[in-house]
């Protein structure tokens, strides 16, 4: 979906009719935001028969969500983005056969639904902010960051495909959170 | 709360977000999630925070059979219990059946027992056609829903006060609106929101705490009508 202004107004209508059980809201909900959410998934789990379950699940639980959704604070985007990747990290279980690449090792090879930081998308207050603050860690602590937010790599794998020891790895990936958000809570417009 | 307990909480709830917290761990923090108003709450910024990264991924479009599969699921979660509509539904049906109409007293206003009307909407936009936020109600309840659309740039030390315009008379000034995107606010109102009686919205901009008297003292910054929502009734 274009990234304009009104782009979450327009969510935030259909999913208050989504909340009555319109389907047709639905249907263009999906429309506007399935692109992403798979995207999403499928840069995490690599493999388009799990991504597509997990597109299932997380359609269903929008549907069933969006009543309590419409009280709760929070952008719709941000609501939706959490669900994908949350059920995507959830069936990480099941994907045995997952191709481990440090993406920022070598950029020709991204698989499907690499991210262009630079892209993130200027209307919300933080995205400026957020990369910013994001630029102001060590390298290998933004790698790191990265390759567990959009791989949904654990530990582990963190410390697996960088040759990093996991207690390193534990460690700078927290300091690098605990000083991401000191610096987009210092900054950050109330 | 010990500062240190805080701290500890800020950081698995980081962890969550960002998915290093996995298995039982994970499973664990979920199931305090569900429970801790708070712990909740420091979730949700934060996921407020990263979700231009996670809506930075480029999109790809899922294969076309798959909507399909996904309305067949919905198909059968339709017949499901889910949210306060759902509820509203059940009652309507359950209120149809009814031989006699009932009479209750709900506040100030008198209603019959009939099916819930649709929810009353109005979305609040400014000259460039911009949406600003959303505001919802049932028709003659006495609050008003607020939630903020996107992050609205306002000038320092001003406030951004909701006023409720009826057909005739002076606008009902009803409270000053959050600017963050994804902020939820409810005014309750000493008076109930009648269709025919109030139409329009409008959003004046006004020194800190409002308008000092009783009408708006600034310009008219955004304005929005209330209507039904047009709805296909799923279930």
């Amino acid at each position: 979906m274009e990234d304009h202004p009104d782009a979450d107004g327009e969510l935030t209508a259909l999913l208050l009719r989504i909340a009555q059980g319109d389907r047709a809201a639905f249907a263009s909900f999906y429309r506007l935001t399935s692109p992403h959410l798979f995207g999403i998934v499928l840069r995490i789990l690599k493999r388009s028969d799990l991504a597509e379950d997990a597109l299932q699940e997380i359609c269903v639980r929008i549907w069933r969500g969006a009543a309590d959704y419409m009280s709760t604070r929070g952008s719709v985007r941000a609501w939706i983005s959490s669900i994908a990747r949350y059920q995507a990290i959830d069936m990480l279980r099941r994907s045995q056969s997952r191709p481990m690449v440090d993406p920022e090792a070598d950029p020709e090879t991204l698989p499907a639904g690499e991210c262009e930081p630079d892209a993130m998308v200027a209307e919300w207050a933080f995205a400026d902010l957020l990369r910013r603050c994001l630029e102001l860690l060590p390298s290998g602590h933004q790698r790191m960051i990265r390759a567990a937010f959009y791989d949904g790599y654990s530990y582990a794998e963190v410390s697996r495909i960088t040759g990093t020891p996991l207690g390193t790895v534990k460690s700078w990936i927290r300091r690098g959170l605990r000083q991401l958000r000191d610096c987009v809570d210092r900054d950050a417009p109330r | 709360m010990h500062r240190a307990d805080h701290n500890v909480r800020e950081a698995l709830a980081a962890e969550y977000v960002l998915g290093v917290l996995r298995g039982g761990a994970r499973r664990r923090f979920e199931q305090i999630l569900d429970g801790d108003a708070e712990l909740r709450e420091i979730v949700d910024r934060f996921q407020e925070r990263v979700a231009p990264m996670a809506w930075a991924v480029a999109p790809v479009d899922p294969p076309p059979y798959l909507f399909a599969t996904i309305e067949r699921r919905l198909d059968s979660d339709s017949a499901r219990s889910a949210g306060i509509y759902a509820r509203m539904r059940r009652w309507r049906r359950a209120a149809l059946g009814l031989a006699a109409a009932l009479v209750l007293t709900i506040g100030s206003a008198v209603f019959l027992a009939r099916p819930p009307p649709s929810p009353l909407v109005a979305v609040l936009a400014g000259p460039g056609r911009e949406a600003a936020w959303v505001v919802w109600t049932r028709p003659g309840a006495a609050v008003l829903n607020v939630r903020v659309l996107r992050a609205i740039r306002r000038p320092a030390g001003r406030s951004l006060e909701l006023w409720l315009l009826p057909k005739s008379g002076a606008p009902h000034a009803v409270g000053l609106l959050p600017a963050r995107l994804g902020a939820v606010a409810r005014f309750h109102l000493g008076y109930a929101v009648k269709p025919g009686v109030f139409k329009a919205l409008a959003v004046s901009l006004e020194p800190p705490g409002g308008a000092p008297g009783t009408v708006p003292t600034g310009p008219i910054l955004y304005k929005g009508v209330l209507a039904a929502v047009e709805g296909n009734d799923g279930a």
